[in-house]
């Protein structure tokens, strides 16, 4: 990336950002394919509730109050089960999911969080493996390993942070052999 | 899938000084609009909801003379309910004498609200006829309807009663309609809080 991604350091929700939009950047430049498609359900959920709001506001604006009043109820209704279901999706569904890719078969989702007050950074990934039970790793750093104290994030240990937690890279990629012992798993649990 | 040629692309928007746009992904900025659509939107449907409920234009509308004192003074919210339209015949009577309507001028778009002093009615249910005045004024508003016209018509022209009100609140409206250049000032204030 040509700009260097910089975090408030005081900030612990702009750390955590910066650290999630990091992810997807690197596992691509490792040859992981990302898959858009939580977010490709959000953003068109979204744009049809934005579009049934903009029409309602056209059709009142050209036609008046009254010609369009049996309209614009049913607009307004078909507008809330959306947006509710919008809600339910981004709660639901995507909650706290980061980054979902696959690579030779394997597929993973990675989640991310930050306890309030607390510089550590948890990761929570999922990792299926074809023909085999998806297992479940929890890693979790602190942000200052990979922040430099002008709030510049460092791409090496932050990479190696990342690698040493997804199993299939751990055991292959050159920095997880190289630096084995910096990432603290939690539990590798069998789903 | 195809993409596209990077000389081509970039060498563009360097000479438009949009490089820094390269780095954005689309579905990023795609996000953040949405973000923004979605609060105007629910604002509006919101908005909207109220009115289709209320089965009135304008459901809430600001008190803009004090010909209403000392009931309503200038930059009152007053709250609008338009489905009392039962025309006086038993069990539910519709609007009554000594309510307060609030209606448009033909012509003109300023809600104007008054007390109905006067009805008329007849045989069949429809049209409801008021007579408006309001409480500081010396004379009823036979001055203010349509040419030609002695009455309003409660369905066509007066988009509802007042069934609730909430003191000064809508003053800031009236003030930024009566001074243009705060509106002006308003939006550059906001327009800083967006870019800091």
């Amino acid at each position: 990336m040509a700009a260097r991604p910089k975090a408030n350091l005081h900030a612990l929700p702009e750390l955590k950002n910066t650290s999630d939009d990091s992810i997807a950047p690197y596992l691509k430049s490792k040859g992981w394919k990302q898959s858009h498609t939580l977010m490709d359900v959000r953003l068109i959920l979204g744009f049809t509730a934005v579009t049934i709001a903009g029409s309602t506001f056209y059709y009142d604006y050209t036609l008046g109050f009254d010609k369009t009043k049996v309209m614009t109820l049913y607009a307004v209704a078909a507008y809330f089960v959306i947006n509710t279901f919008l809600t339910w999706w981004i709660w639901g569904m995507e909650g706290g999911k980061i980054y979902v890719g696959s690579k030779d078969g394997v597929t993973i989702t990675i989640s991310s969080r930050a306890e309030k007050h607390s510089p550590i950074y948890h990761l929570k990934i999922v990792s299926q493996s074809p023909g085999q039970r998806p297992t479940t790793t929890e890693v979790e750093g602190p942000f200052t390993s990979w922040f430099d104290t002008q709030g510049f994030l460092v791409e090496k240990p932050f990479m190696t942070f990342i690698s040493n937690s997804i199993p299939s890279m751990a055991a292959t990629t050159p920095e997880g052999q190289h630096l084995k012992s910096k990432a603290k798993p939690k539990s590798t649990k069998k789903a | 899938h195809s993409r596209p040629k990077p000389q081509l692309r970039t060498a563009s928007m360097d000479a438009l000084g949009l490089s820094e746009l390269r780095h954005l992904k689309p579905r990023q900025l795609l996000s953040q609009v949405l973000n923004f659509a979605l609060i105007l939107s629910t604002a509006f449907m919101l908005w909207k909801g109220l009115s289709v409920a209320t089965d009135s234009p304008s459901p809430i509308v600001v008190v803009l003379s004090g010909s209403m004192e000392p009931a309503f003074q200038r930059g009152d919210l007053l709250f609008l309910w338009n489905r009392n339209l039962e025309l006086d015949n038993p069990p539910t009577p519709g609007t009554q004498v000594g309510e307060i309507v609030v209606y448009n001028v033909i012509g003109k778009d300023i809600p104007i609200v008054h007390r109905v002093v006067r009805k008329h009615q007849g045989p069949s249910k429809t049209p409801l006829h008021l007579l408006t005045k309001g409480d500081n004024n010396h004379a009823d508003d036979t001055e203010l309807y349509a040419r030609g016209r002695w009455y309003l018509d409660r369905e066509k022209e007066v988009i509802g009663s007042v069934v609730g009100y909430v003191p000064f609140v809508g003053y800031v409206t009236i003030m930024l309609s009566e001074h243009p250049w705060m509106k002006t000032v308003l939006l550059g204030i906001m327009g800083l809080l967006v870019i800091v």
